[in-house]
């Protein structure tokens, strides 16, 4: 060709955006030709959606927001991403607002062009149809006993795609079989296109018993035409489908060709990391092997959550439940064997836990508090019983704690005077050194036995430090030595060495100043709230925080523990370590934006606390 | 070049009384913007060209691409990429442009693509980015087909920047003005492939961007824009 009317820039790009991605050809020729492209500066707001004309709005570089009149956030646009949709769908008006986060190009095409494509191509009509209601229903909240309906095959972790080709003996796809510890084969044609599917039971079924040699073919044996699911599907689809046709395996399609295999297995994992599923059956345990073998499931259950976009704070919650049952089920296990307690007692958690805020990594931090009636002999019935839960907190995956916070520790498992003491010398004798190790035991929540010794000793806490200013004053110093790592020219101050180069640490510089923060407030008015964002919605009504300031902050409390969660949740999926260490240069630029949003809400709420509680002493 | 409106219409008739030939005579009849025109309201053709090397009289045109901004938008189905076919073969410049000679063989003559090309530049303000160096060649091929020189407004994305790091206080040649770098400058996407269409595009997109940076939503004159010679 000699004079070329396409543009390979244009073409090339929406080629890799889903639905484009659908198109033919000579339809994707035909769509890239309609584009008009339009450029933006970071916060232009007036000029960009035409009102008189809706258009569809395809990202091509840069960061957009839409919001809708009241200014409330919609959904965040990122290169490869859509807006302008539902007005094309609707035929409503135009009404929400657009927002430029960083410079960037727009792609757009006219209403007659969006036309054409969504009845040209099915697939392109589908998705915006279905972008749509998603849109619609951006406002409801995550459900939890409904996330299994709505996930998708793709989402679950199934094996790579064994294939053969149809001329391939019985006794080769046997021994591979074996070698790759699978229990199908998919058949496939020289186009890689799935044409047939082999399962032990065909071996079994149509080789051995009719005494076939173990060199014939694939294709005298499998099964023709085979049941398949494409990689889009539900989850709950593929269910039925296996129920209905009585099968155990489902070839997992992408456009004709196998990209995994879905198993009877897959689904009924899947099930396990139903929370409501995993709490119920950590109650029928009996033993620490039992629960042992539930709780490897629970890294599972933290990438489903991700996955069914439940909220940071959801996520904490659902997690702490699952091992506050735990707890409770080694407790009663431990008191099946060593008999009843001799004196009443109560289980504390702290930290994380008390806070309900656990994520993938936890270790235990707890204590045991007992009834003043105790005896010095029966410490070593406590002593058993500690070590009991202890161990299988341990083999359940929740390591010993480092600093020694844990019931079998001596310090930690009193009678309630002592406790008492204990906390009264670090409120009313306070130095910031005995305080740095202390904070967490301010986080503390019952999560067995008699809770009237617990509000006892927790009453003695809130009313010494209650406007105890000196206490508040150390804890504030030390809760200032942690801020967000943000450096002077709004840049990340990242790790230059060591282990985890190029990364800061998520919870110690960004959650834990937040949770910081929020226990100085409850405390100096000896609210008896322990978790995060209840203590700064507590602390709003008590007219200590401005209801902006405490939104914002729970707000960057939430973002941060999200992106930490699905930091934690990406390295369980490759199969690595969970930790806090995020590189910020993996990160979207729109994320990027958001967490610097996010640290500067950190540093203003430290700011504040500062004038607040140190007055010039510190 | 023409230092009023009523200087640039003098000309143009000056050239046209002159001119026998029709496609030259409906480009040299068209309206073209006055001057104080806002700069939004103009029509622009983003033009790049490809050539065998970097002097106008020995060397020559091997494609064009250009595609039009209306409104302060790319306009990608107005754009085109034409392979002009010439006697001699294509030689090192392959290398660069990834043209080869037998895409030339079939391609399209000189005179024919100059013709689409003052048809798309009908009314409308030439852009280029270094345009001293397209500019000379496009003269050229006039002056070969037409017997005339070009009468044109020129913007030049490259001057446009030269005076903007100016402005900025840098030194002039302290930072790159090539097309590519310009483009980094305004959080622009990289483009990996080059030929005459795509650089026709990259030249519009960064145009785009200049203009934003330059006079964010307000209304601003042409003349403040246009490449003074």
């Amino acid at each position: 060709m000699t004079i070329s009317v396409e543009v390979s820039a244009v073409k090339n790009f929406l080629s890799q955006c889903t639905p484009f991605n659908q198109l033919t050809e000579a339809q994707l020729i035909a769509a890239s030709t309609d584009v008009q492209i339009a450029y933006y500066r970071a916060g232009d707001t007036t000029d960009i959606l035409d009102y008189s004309s809706p258009r569809l709005y395809v990202v091509r570089s840069g960061a957009f927001e839409v919001r809708d009149n009241e200014g409330q956030l919609l959904d965040r646009v990122e290169p490869g991403g859509y807006f302008g949709y539902p007005s094309l769908l609707t035929g409503h008006a135009i009404t929400n607002r657009l927002v430029v986060i960083e410079d960037g190009l727009l792609y757009q095409l006219d209403e007659d062009s969006f036309r054409q494509l969504r009845s040209a191509s099915r697939p392109f009509d589908r998705f915006f149809n279905q972008a749509h209601a998603k849109r619609l229903h951006h406002a409801v909240r995550f459900r939890e006993q409904n996330y299994l309906l709505t996930l998708r095959v793709s989402d679950l972790s199934s094996r790579k795609a064994v294939t053969a080709q149809s001329v391939e003996t019985v006794a080769a796809v046997a021994r591979r079989m074996t070698d790759e510890r699978v229990s199908s084969v998919m058949v496939v044609d020289d186009n890689n296109k799935l044409c047939g599917l082999v399962t032990d039971r065909d071996l079994r079924v149509r080789v051995v018993s009719e005494g076939r040699n173990a060199d014939t073919p694939l294709s005298e044996v499998m099964t023709e035409d085979a049941i398949s699911v494409s990689q889009e599907s539900l989850v709950f689809e593929s269910m039925l489908l296996m129920t209905e046709h009585n099968i155990h395996h489902l070839p997992v399609l992408n456009e004709g060709r196998p990209v995994a295999m879905l198993t009877a297995t897959d689904l009924i994992k899947s099930q396990k990391s139903d929370p409501v599923f995993l709490i119920g059956e950590i109650g029928r345990q009996q033993t620490v092997e039992g629960l042992q073998n539930i709780s490897r499931d629970i890294p599972e259950l933290l990438r489903s959550l991700i996955r069914a976009e439940a909220s940071a704070d959801q996520i904490g919650r659902l997690l702490t439940t699952v091992t506050d049952a735990l707890t409770r089920q080694l407790l009663q296990q431990a008191i099946e064997k060593l008999g009843k307690p001799p004196v009443p007692f109560a289980w504390l958690a702290f930290g994380s836990q008390g806070r309900q805020d656990q994520t993938a990594i936890s270790d235990q931090d707890n204590g045991l508090l007992v009834s003043d009636a105790m005896t010095q002999d029966d410490d070593a019935y406590f002593k058993a019983l500690a070590t009991y839960v202890n161990d299988g907190l341990d083999a359940c995956g929740y390591c010993y704690c480092p600093g020694g916070v844990m019931a079998t520790t001596d310090t930690w498992r009193q009678p309630l005077v002592s406790w008492k003491k204990q906390f009264l010398s670090w409120i009313n004798q306070p130095s910031s050194k005995a305080l740095m190790h202390a904070s967490i035991f301010f986080d503390m929540r019952c999560t067995y036995g008699n809770q009237k010794l617990f509000h006892d000793l927790q009453k003695t806490v809130c009313e010494a430090a209650s406007g105890n200013e000196i206490f508040l004053a150390n804890l504030t110093a030390n809760a200032l030595k942690l801020t967000p790592p943000m450096g002077f020219f709004k840049n990340f101050v990242i790790d230059r060495g060591g282990e985890h180069k190029n990364t800061f640490d998520m919870k110690l510089r960004g959650i834990m100043p937040i949770n910081d923060i929020a226990r100085i407030y409850a405390l100096s008015v000896g609210t008896e709230q322990i978790h995060t964002l209840e203590r700064l919605k507590e602390a709003v009504s008590r007219k200590l925080l401005t209801l902006k300031d405490a939104r914002n902050l729970i707000d960057a409390h939430e973002f941060i523990s999200r992106l930490r969660l699905e930091h934690q949740g990406e390295r369980l999926k490759e199969g690595q370590k969970p930790d806090n260490h995020l590189d910020p240069s993996t990160l979207s630029s729109l994320s990027r934006h958001q967490l610097k949003d996010a640290f500067a809400v950190v540093t203003d709420a430290q700011s504040a606390l500062r004038v607040r509680f140190t007055r010039g002493l510190m | 070049m023409w230092g009023a409106d009523w200087q640039f219409r003098f000309t143009q008739r000056r050239y046209l009384r002159r001119c026998n030939n029709s496609v030259m005579r409906s480009y040299l009849q068209s309206d073209f913007p006055s001057r104080g025109t806002d700069y939004r309201q103009v029509e622009y053709l983003a033009v790049d060209l490809e050539m065998t090397g970097l002097n106008s009289s020995s060397d020559h045109i091997l494609s064009i691409g250009f595609v039009p901004i209306v409104e302060q938008k790319v306009v990608v189905s107005g754009a085109k990429h034409i392979y002009i076919n010439s006697d001699q073969g294509v030689g090192q410049s392959a290398v660069i442009h990834g043209i080869h000679d037998r895409d030339i063989e079939e391609a399209t003559p000189l005179s024919e693509a100059m013709a689409l090309l003052l048809e798309a530049l009908q009314g409308k303000v030439l852009l280029l980015h270094c345009a001293q160096l397209d500019l000379a060649f496009l003269q050229q091929a006039c002056k070969g087909i037409y017997h005339s020189s070009l009468l044109v407004p020129v913007v030049d994305t490259m001057a446009l920047e030269d005076q903007r790091l100016h402005r900025m206080g840098l030194e002039r040649g302290s930072e790159s003005v090539r097309l590519g770098d310009c483009r980094k400058r305004y959080n622009l996407p990289n483009y990996l492939a080059h030929n005459a269409l795509i650089d026709a595009v990259a030249t519009a997109e960064l145009f785009l961007a200049q203009m934003r940076y330059r006079f964010g939503t307000h209304p601003s004159a042409l003349r403040q824009i246009l490449s003074v010679r």
